[in-house]
């Protein structure tokens, strides 16, 4: 049965996302040292990851045409009933060890009525709480309630409520603009990054591939000039000055993501003008694509592992 | 025009708005560069190092951004391991301050402070000041605080009730075994 073949290249697909996401929060982590802690940064770099996906594959159906798109919404159920689980369960660590570190104390002795009033009080507790109650309604909606076209849009728009709520409460929240900037800047790289997981994860022959991607390829146009504006202005209004830039370990983790980004935005591009006509023209396999994609998808990883830690980084 | 040119058009146009909205955007905000940077102390009352005859009724320190109410703490540690700071702590904006008990000796104190900025991070350190002439008459020595005199204060264990690890693990097995058993019965 292919269903098996599947499952195993879905494993691979899982244990290179989580090799590759470990290793750049570990160079991030170095990079930003000692400005930063390991664990904080690693339980916001799953959390993000995991609402990326699940961004991704809840919007996912509406790259394809109106008539293949029920086939796209079966195939992403189940990814997205784990990935939203993956994403509340990494909220819920994450709340904790944020609560630790604003009190002062060790994850394990963290008492319940510090903990609630974390959550409860300040502005990034009640932003996890947000975040945990919409990824465990995506959940709880996508396992429970039959997916019509409706059920697909109220989860898709859930998720993206999810997305922006933590960087709502981050390093700009003192200024409107730059909140903005950011909110922008994240949901367009969640859209773009968790569209092509999500493509990865329900297409499977070149006939979907075909009709897929050119939807995705224009998508990601307009999310890479967000998330490259929203980007800018926020790095602009967070360092003062551009030696920032390497003196800092805020500024040294950006400089890495920077990086990352332009090399990610070369290979899309390449890909543009290589991949997508082939694959448009019914001439690049599924395994061909399918490859494209994890190489595009391991630098979008890391890039967003980067950006858990720059989040994280005093 | 092929679609590959039309695609490149395109992304010209997406290119060319994009930078024009970052340049307009970062015009507007040049000017408030600074006021974004990360929180941090920024002063002292007393200042780092001050030489005072008279000891202070009030130690305060100054961020560069607000500070939330919650989870700021503030002790201030005297020459014999004492804790002179009396736990009245005030927030107010980006000053936080303690109040102090009198009677303190001459010597070297130390103020630990550890706050939440309004965008959750954490920031704690410490400063010393030193008190010349110290209170006349024996003061009661006040009571040790039971960390090291440099750690930053945390929160009262006594009133914090039962540690929430357990709880956050318990969440996580009942979520990990609902969304497998979801899962399995589509499947």
């Amino acid at each position: 049965m292919g269903g098996s073949a599947q499952v195993v290249t879905h494993r691979r697909a899982v244990a290179g996302a989580v090799l590759v996401t470990t290793s750049a929060s570990v160079m991030a982590w170095a990079l930003a040292y000692p400005a930063t802690s390991m664990a904080p940064a690693l339980a916001r770099a799953v959390a993000d990851g995991a609402a990326v996906v699940t961004l991704g594959l809840a919007a996912v159906p509406a790259l394809d045409a109106g008539r293949y798109r029920e086939e796209l919404v079966r195939r992403a159920t189940a990814p997205l009933v784990l990935a939203s689980a993956v994403w509340l369960v990494a909220e819920v660590f994450r709340l904790m060890l944020a609560g630790a570190e604003a009190a002062g104390v060790s994850a394990g002795r963290l008492g319940v009525r510090t903990a609630v009033d974390f959550a409860l009080d300040t502005a990034p507790g009640r932003a996890g709480l947000l975040t945990m109650i919409v990824a465990g309604a995506v959940c709880l909606l996508v396992a429970v309630v039959p997916r019509s076209g409706p059920a697909c849009v109220v989860a898709a728009g859930l998720v993206a409520v999810g997305v922006v709520g933590h960087p709502l409460t981050g390093h700009l929240s003192a200024s409107p603009w730059g909140g903005l900037a950011i909110a922008v800047h994240a949901l367009a790289a969640a859209l773009w990054c968790g569209m092509l997981a999500g493509i990865v994860l329900t297409v499977e022959h070149r006939g979907q591939w075909a009709r897929v991607l050119p939807r995705f390829s224009r998508l990601s146009v307009w999310c890479v000039a967000a998330l490259l504006a929203g980007g800018v202005v926020g790095a602009v209004g967070v360092l003062g000055r551009p030696t920032d830039l390497y003196a800092t370990g805020y500024g040294r983790v950006l400089s890495a993501k920077i990086v990352l980004t332009v090399a990610l935005t070369a290979l899309a591009w390449r890909n543009r003008t290589i991949w997508l006509p082939a694959a448009r023209a019914h001439r690049s396999t599924a395994v061909v694509s399918r490859s494209r994609a994890y190489t595009e998808l391991a630098l979008m990883a890391a890039a967003l592992a980067a950006a858990a830690a720059l989040a994280v980084t005093g | 025009m092929s679609p590959l040119q039309h695609g490149s058009a395109v992304v010209s146009h997406v290119i060319a708005v994009a930078a024009l909205t970052f340049g307009l955007v970062a015009g507007a905000l040049a000017g408030a560069g600074a006021a974004w940077a990360h929180a941090a102390r920024i002063g002292g009352d007393p200042a780092d190092n001050a030489e005072l005859t008279q000891p202070p009724s009030r130690v305060s320190a100054t961020f560069n951004e607000p500070m939330q109410a919650q989870f700021a703490a503030m002790t201030v540690i005297g020459p014999y391991g004492g804790q002179w700071s009396d736990g009245r702590l005030i927030v107010d904006g980006a000053v936080i301050s303690v109040g102090m008990r009198d009677g303190g000796p001459a010597g070297v104190y130390t103020v630990n402070y550890r706050a939440t900025s309004a965008d959750g991070h954490v920031v704690s350190g410490s400063w010393s000041y030193r008190l010349l002439t110290g209170a006349t008459g024996t003061a009661p020595p006040p009571a040790t605080p039971d960390a090291a005199g440099d750690a930053p204060p945390g929160p009262d264990t006594a009133t914090d009730g039962p540690p929430v690890w357990p709880f956050t693990a318990a969440a996580a097995a009942i979520v990990a075994l609902g969304a497998i058993w979801a899962v399995r019965r589509r499947s």
